[in-house]
This record gives structure tokens, C-alpha cells and sequence, in this order.
């Protein structure tokens, strides 16, 4: 029995002591440290002699000072039910009076009707330095998105007004011809940019939630699609099932339309010169929101239902994968923002199916 | 008067401003500097021939030395917007919400233009009563 005890304790104290990551306190019933482990030592800057005795709620930053241990205890628990992880995010306080983040884990147990609390505790200060870090980057390079988006318009614009004076010239048809097509391929220019610039975060705090009229938008999204050079070879049929009134922001939905249309419309694969391919796409409500499945023909080759066509990663490690240009990072981007899903799915009869699933702002 | 750093948006914006009406003078100003300078002399020369004074002013807003909102606060300073009772247009290539915002909160700015300036945009931008957001 006493070997048994001897070998239990040699395997606490190695459990106890394992690794550099966590700081373990074990504490008892009033609250008070009895044991402390050697990453706690290095964590919190007091040696095992200083903080024998000493209260546990002590190492935390003034808010959770005056805490007692069960309080803490039914906190990090209370906490533990919302996000079902058993761990509290808080400030510890070193010896030195420096704060740090920490997260703080706590476990109740019971030996001969006496209490004792022992506490695992993680320091996160390079953790939440590196989240920082990657959130102001992102935000960084946001904004370079944004303003590269807008600032690359300017000579589009210049351009576009070159035309404008040239179409009032007496010309040729076959300039004029050529004019018409040159100011088609600076509208698809400027309709890009505007919609890199519309996905970006910063645009966030600008987004306004309105009734959406769908025939307005789909009219809107094939009127955009005119210019392209498949447009008249392809049947569309929309077809919207609506009975609720739909809530959302115009413009990113309106962008959204566009951008998926004129994907499938890049993507149908022509089988052969006398068939007339088609564009399904089907608006109707499911769960609160709406569903929007947009079927096309596409090759086999493009058909990466399952590889994840909007994954735009599988293009960093696989250069030869076929790519749908940028309005696949806005496809992506604007579901994202408006919380939605979005899959893809292989149908038999007609090739590709895009599903988007968008909640209805008003609900929310 | 115009005021842009790029040069063919100021051939582009004259001639426009000269489609929509023969009549209209245009004077074209390729730095915020050089519109300084003209108002400057202006007030030395103590000069009030109405013909020299713009009614309106359409400027954009990305240039260098100063952007289209400094350049406002640098006439106001100089008192000649209230003076000479001169609106301001903004033409720009963006719809950059910040300057959309700017331009409602800029008292003397009346309306917003994204670029290429045609006859209809000048005719709604000179004919509304209140600012609005003219965008392609």
C-alpha cells in the first residue's frame, strides 16, 4: 500500500511538473495556495516559498482580486456552459506588477470532506501579441485593397471620358464598333474594382439593410452580363419563389448576382454548336432566409464540387488549376459577410450546382 | 473653374462643361497651387469683374499638395467661398464613403460627381437644389 501511495505521488509530482506551458496551482479550501508548480514559478516571478499560503485570487489583475476561490471557481464554470470550453480568459499579475493574459482552468475535487481547488493556468501574451499582429496585418492589407480598388478607377475613368468626347466625333463603324467594345472592357474593369472595394471589411461600417426586390437585381445582373461574349448563346431561366419579404444590403446582393451569373456564364461548357446551354437559377426560401442555386453546364475538368471551388488556397500550392478570376474572391467574400453558406454540388442532368444560403437580415 | 492634376480629365471635364453650354467660361487650374495663386491675385488686385470670379468650382479630390477638402478649407480661410457666394462640385473616380461622407458635411460642397463628367451629371449637378450623390 505504501508503494502504491510512493508510486501515485512520484506520478503527480511528474504530471505536476511536466512541460513549460501551463502554470498548476493547487489551492485549498480558503483559498490559499499549497502547491505550485516550476512553469508557475517562471510565469508568475514568486518562488514555491513565497506562495505557499499565499491567496490564489492574489495573482489576478484588480477586477477578480477580490474574489474568493469558489467564486472564481463557479466564474471560470459559468463560462465553461457558453462556449463549452472550461476556461476563463483573464489578466494574471506577475510579482513585478505586470499584467499578462492568461487563461485560467479550475478544478474542483474532494479528499476526506476537505475542498481543494487546482488550478491550471495558461499564459496567452504571445498568443494575443501574434492575433494582433495577423488582425492588424489583415486589416492592412484590407485597406490596401480598398484603396487600390478605388485609386486604380482613376485612369479607367479618364479613359472612359476620352470616349465619351471621341463618340461625339464624326467616325467610322468600324472605330465606333471598336470604341463600343473598348468601353465594355473599361466597364467590366471598373465593375471589378467596385466590387473588390464593396467585399472589403473596411466597407463594413457603411452597409445598410433594405427590402430586396429580386427582379430589380436579376434584371440588374444580366444587363451587366450584355457585354460578355457567351451572353447570347445561353438560355437563362430565373425563377424567384418569394413570399416573404427578404431584408439584406442591396449592393453586396446585387454584386453577388452579378458575380455568380457571369461565373457560370465563363464556366458552361458549349457540347456542341447546334445546343443551346442553360443557366438555372432558382431564388427561394428556406430556413428564415432565401437559397440561391444557380445550375450550369460546366467541364468536367472545372466540376471541383467537393475540391472546394471557392477555396481560393488550393491555387497558392496548385498553379495549374483553372481559376474564375476574382469573382470567385467576391462570391466568397460577400456570403461571408452576410453570413451565409455556401456549396457546390455535381448534378447528373446538369453538370454544377451553386448553393448559397443568406439569412434574412430583418430576423436578425 | 476647373481644378484637376490630371490633365485629360480637365480636357475631358471642358469639354463637357462646353457640350452642356457654349456660353459657359472655363478656366483650368492643374494644381490646387496655381487656384491659390488666382484667387490671391485676385484679392491684391482688389479686382471684382464678375466675369473673373467662378460661380462654381468643380475640383477633385486626389491631388497631391493639397486634396480637393484641404483646398476648401484653404479658401474658406481665405474667405472667398462666402465672399463671392462660390458652390463646389467634387468630381472623383471613387465612391470612397469617406469622401461621400466628407462632402455632405462640407458646407460649401453641393454635390458629388464620379468621373467621367458627362452633359446629363452637370445638368443634374447644376440643377438640384441640394447636394446629391451623382455616381455611374
Amino acid at each position: 500500500m505504501k508503494k502504491e501511495l510512493k508510486e501515485l505521488k512520484s506520478k503527480y509530482r511528474a504530471i505536476f511538473e511536466l512541460g513549460n506551458s501551463a502554470s498548476i496551482a493547487v489551492i485549498n479550501e480558503d483559498g490559499n495556495i499549497t502547491d505550485w508548480n516550476t512553469c508557475a514559478e517562471s510565469t508568475f516571478g514568486y518562488d514555491k516559498s513565497e506562495v505557499i499560503g499565499f491567496p490564489m485570487t492574489g495573482l489576478f489583475a484588480l477586477s477578480r482580486k477580490e474574489m474568493s476561490i469558489e467564486n472564481l471557481f463557479r466564474t471560470v464554470n459559468k463560462a465553461s456552459n457558453s462556449d463549452s470550453r472550461e476556461v476563463l480568459e483573464l489578466y494574471g499579475l506577475k510579482k513585478c506588477g505586470e499584467q499578462f493574459p492568461i487563461e485560467l482552468e479550475i478544478k474542483k475535487g474532494e479528499i476526506t470532506s476537505s475542498v481543494f481547488y487546482i488550478a491550471i493556468m495558461v499564459d496567452t501574451s504571445i498568443r494575443k501579441s501574434l492575433e494582433s499582429e495577423l488582425d492588424k496585418k489583415s486589416k492592412e492589407l484590407e485597406l490596401l485593397l480598398y484603396r487600390s480598388a478605388h485609386d486604380l478607377k482613376a485612369p479607367f475613368c479618364s479613359a472612359e471620358g476620352l470616349i465619351n468626347i471621341l463618340k461625339e466625333e464624326e467616325i467610322n463603324p468600324t472605330v465606333r464598333g471598336i470604341l463600343t467594345m473598348l468601353e465594355s472592357t473599361l466597364d467590366k474593369g471598373k465593375q471589378l474594382l467596385d466590387d473588390l472595394a464593396l467585399v472589403s471589411i473596411i466597407s463594413k461600417k457603411n452597409r445598410s439593410v433594405e427590402a430586396i426586390n429580386f427582379e430589380e437585381i436579376t434584371i440588374d445582373a444580366l444587363a451587366a452580363l450584355q457585354g460578355l461574349d457567351d451572353f447570347d448563346s445561353i438560355a437563362f431561366d430565373l425563377d424567384v419563389k418569394l413570399n416573404t419579404q427578404f431584408y439584406s444590403n442591396k449592393e453586396l446582393l446585387s454584386s453577388l448576382f452579378k458575380n455568380l451569373m457571369r461565373y457560370a456564364v465563363n464556366f458552361t461548357h458549349f457540347k456542341c454548336q447546334d445546343e443551346i446551354p442553360d443557366i438555372r437559377l432558382i431564388v427561394k426560401e428556406y430556413l428564415g432566409g432565401i437559397k440561391i442555386a444557380i445550375a450550369f453546364n460546366a467541364l468536367e475538368s472545372n466540376n471541383e464540387s467537393e475540391k472546394g471551388i471557392f477555396d481560393l488556397n488550393r491555387f497558392t500550392s496548385d498553379y495549374s488549376l483553372s481559376y474564375g478570376g476574382l469573382g470567385e474572391y467576391v462570391i466568397k467574400n460577400i456570403v461571408e459577410i452576410l453570413e451565409g453558406k455556401l456549396r457546390v454540388k455535381t448534378l447528373n442532368e446538369l453538370g454544377t450546382c451553386i448553393e448559397i444560403i443568406i439569412p434574412n437580415s430583418n430576423k436578425n | 473653374m476647373l481644378i484637376d492634376d490630371n490633365k485629360i480629365d480637365l480636357f475631358v471635364n471642358q469639354r463637357m462643361l462646353q457640350n452642356f453650354d457654349d456660353n459657359i467660361t472655363v478656366s483650368m487650374f492643374s494644381s490646387p497651387s496655381l487656384s491659390i495663386n488666382f484667387f490671391e491675385n485676385i484679392e491684391a488686385a482688389n479686382m471684382t469683374d464678375p466675369s473673373i470670379i467662378p460661380d462654381i468650382i468643380l475640383m477633385d479630390i486626389n491631388m497631391p499638395e493639397l486634396n480637393g477638402f484641404q483646398l476648401i478649407e484653404k479658401f474658406e480661410t481665405m474667405g472667398i467661398l462666402s465672399r463671392y457666394n462660390i458652390d463646389i462640385i467634387m468630381l472623383s473616380s471613387s465612391q470612397y464613403e469617406n469622401d461621400l461622407e466628407r462632402s455632405r458635411n462640407t458646407i460649401f460642397c453641393k454635390q458629388y460627381v464620379t468621373k467621367p463628367l458627362t452633359v446629363e451629371k452637370i445638368y443634374i449637378a447644376f440643377n438640384s437644389p441640394q447636394i446629391i450623390i451623382q455616381q455611374s
